[in-house]
């Protein structure tokens, strides 16, 4: 059984007008999950903990095989993380931030370190006040990352970067992946980012989980139905099944269910299926809170 | 040698990505750039290469494997299997059926080799149209 | 406890703020210690050993707000906390380090002070023991202003207890003056007296300093979110 690099069991947390509400989650080493859910859904929260910036209310959280919060200090020996309210130091410089994490983190490398640098393109006596907003999300992924930690824990890695800046990162971000026992837990608006590098996607919102599956599945199961439905026919009533506003013959169909027997139920229900569409992650985060919330598509 | 570099994948393709990467690679092993018992990149190379999850090449391997266009060996990792055409033979035998009866046909009625060859590529470029 | 880390922890903090402290902790004592020595029996000297008293008093009220307060405004506390520490290291760092740099004004203060007695009339060497009680009741203020700064992490109640600090840290001469056992008459005398009483006082400052230290850590400890 490979070691689980996270593994929360009923994570609760509760503030005064949100509540995480028993989390159960795992990540196996090696592994890339993309946290998705709106925002306020909890996906900070979750992150925090994890790392100890806070305490659960309930339930247990191992981060490499060790409890949070009680092993937290050797939990974060091995552990990048970096979010996007998270700030550096104004007045110092890029390489005083270096120099001090190196001083308490043991396992720095400072070739790796120089690599960053070149590779994200920044310049270490430059203090951190002067930085685009860019160069400071590099700078600060880039003291997460020296230490080669095993598990990097990443709160909106790629908000405002530019295309190149976004790509330097991703790819920096797979290169972790090229040691095996090595995995990225990371949160992202942008769902082209988390489509793209996520092996496993977790959906959260509202405190609760509401799906995590491994993302090739999980695209799977989600496809658009482009329906011809004549003025004789009506829509069946099918589990998992969702219908789109209209009125005319012209409907659409979405589910997080399809298998092709749904085809030969709406073809006996007199209605032609024009096409079966698989749906972008963007469309799939629309549809599940619409559907969780009661919304209509 | 089989190279990640000798991947592109493209945004505004509209497959799956996993299916975009076996595109290449049937691609890649068709025009023999990547050649028959070649050692392909690592899953993980790959991945890494590509900026996409291990687990989305892990499946066009996997499918690739399916369709005979790749093998797999534990330990070995994943090479182009030694006859690529193998996968393709009863295919070409089909074809070749069809067009055996399509010109005994066109004998009967009594078309020339020109008129049949015309109407082939007539119906050849629709189809190509239709399939896009 | 890790002692390493600690001492990292600190030496940031120092690095970061070394210019107030530079000013704060050894330009102004130095300001005020010159007019001491030099300024005879005038104001200027008066001035002088007003400026030396200030300059610890400034300290209890500008190194919490520094050093803790814009740790959380500056949003630079997740960073620290992400590193491998824990409460304990960081409350250690916070409260030593700003210990060490009162500490350097006091050992100023305290290699100045001899010569200052020496000349002056108004001062003499038995004001030893008295300046001690008066040193210690700076720290136990300094040590409630950051203990409460570092378990609310509230603007608001630092500046609150900053400012009664500072304001009790004046009262001490008059208080010192006016209750028993009136030991500003120590200040005076030629003799240094370390008697019954004045050791009672320093006892309980220390008393009183180390357990609102403990305080401090054990409720830090309690503590439930360290954004």
């Amino acid at each position: 059984m490979t070691t689980q690099a996270l593994r929360l069991v009923g994570l609760e947390k509760a503030y005064p007008d949100f509540k995480l509400d028993g989390i159960n989650l795992e990540l196996p080493e090696g592994s890339v999950m993309g946290l998705i859910g709106p925002n306020g859904a909890g996906k900070s929260t979750t992150m925090r903990i994890l790392v100890g910036l806070v305490q659960q209310d309930g339930g247990q959280a191992f981060v490499l095989g060790r409890s949070m919060p009680s092993d937290q200090v050797a939990v974060k020996r091995d552990v990048g993380f970096a979010s996007e309210d998270m700030r550096l130091y104004a007045q110092a410089s890029i390489r005083w931030h270096m120099d001090f994490v190196r001083s308490i983190h043991p396992d720095w490398d400072e070739n790796h370190a120089q690599a960053l640098l070149q590779r994200f393109d920044l310049q270490p006596h430059h203090k951190v006040k002067g930085l685009s907003h860019g160069q400071r999300v590099k700078a600060t992924l880039l003291l997460a990352l020296a230490h080669r930690p095993k598990l990097l824990i990443l709160d909106e890695p790629t908000v405002g970067l530019d295309p190149v800046a976004r790509h330097e990162v991703l790819g920096e971000l797979m290169d972790v992946l090229s040691d095996t026992d090595r995995s990225i837990l990371f949160s992202s608006q942008n769902t082209q980012d988390v489509e793209q590098i996520s092996d496993i996607i977790t959906f959260i919102d509202r405190g609760r989980l509401i799906e995590s599956q491994d993302k090739e599945s999980y695209l799977d199961s989600w496809r658009r139905l482009r329906l011809e439905v004549p003025t004789s026919a009506s829509l069946p009533e099918l589990a998992g099944v969702v219908y789109g506003r209209g009125k005319g013959t012209l409907r659409v169909a979405t589910t997080n269910r399809f298998e092709p027997a749904m085809t030969q139920a709406f073809q006996s229900a007199g209605i032609t299926v024009q096409s079966v569409e698989p749906m972008t992650l963007e469309e799939i985060f629309l549809a599940t809170v619409h559907l969780s919330r009661g919304v209509p598509g | 040698m089989a190279l990640p570099d000798d991947i592109v994948l493209s945004q505004t393709d509209p497959r799956p990505m996993y299916q975009q990467i076996m595109g290449r690679v049937k691609q890649l092993v068709a025009l023999g750039d990547w050649a028959p018992g070649q050692q392909m990149p690592s899953i993980r190379q790959l991945a890494v290469a590509l900026q996409v999850s291990v687990i989305t090449v892990k499946r066009a391997y996997l499918e690739l494997e399916r369709e005979g266009v790749i093998v797999t060996r534990q330990g070995k990792g994943s090479m182009v299997v030694e006859q690529p055409g193998a996968s393709l033979r009863p295919h070409r035998e089909e074809l070749r059926e069809h067009l055996v009866a399509a010109a005994r046909l066109a004998a009967k009625l009594g078309m020339s080799p020109d008129e049949l060859a015309e109407q082939l590529v007539e119906i050849h470029n629709d189809t190509a149209e239709d399939s896009r | 406890m890790n002692v390493a880390m600690t001492k990292h922890l600190m030496l940031k903090d120092l690095y970061l703020h070394r210019y107030p402290i530079l000013g704060l902790a050894l330009a102004l004592p130095v300001a005020g210690i010159a007019p001491a020595l030099f300024g005879g029996e005038t104001m200027w000297r008066q001035m002088g050993l007003t400026i030396l008293n200030n300059s610890l008093i400034y300290l209890i009220f500008f190194l919490p707000i520094a050093t803790i307060i814009m740790e959380r405004r500056n949003h630079t506390l997740p960073f620290v906390m992400s590193l491998p520490v824990s409460y304990k290291e960081y409350t250690a760092a916070k409260l030593i380090g700003s210990l060490v740099v009162f500490g350097i004004t006091c050992l100023l203060a305290v290699l100045a002070l001899p010569a200052i007695v020496a000349r002056s009339e108004q001062l003499a060497r038995g004001v030893w023991p008295v300046l001690a009680v008066i040193i210690g009741v700076y720290v136990v203020l300094f040590v409630v202003t950051l203990g409460i700064c570092l378990v609310t992490e509230s603007f608001f109640w630092t500046m609150v207890l900053g400012l009664l600090s500072v304001v009790f840290a004046f009262l001490v001469f008059p208080l010192l003056e006016s209750i028993p056992p009136h030991l500003i008459e120590h200040w005076t005398s030629e003799r240094i007296v370390w008697d019954g009483e004045v050791i009672v006082v320093l006892g309980i400052e220390v008393l009183v300093s180390m357990a609102v230290i403990a305080g401090t850590f054990a409720l830090q400890k309690r503590k439930k979110d360290f954004l």
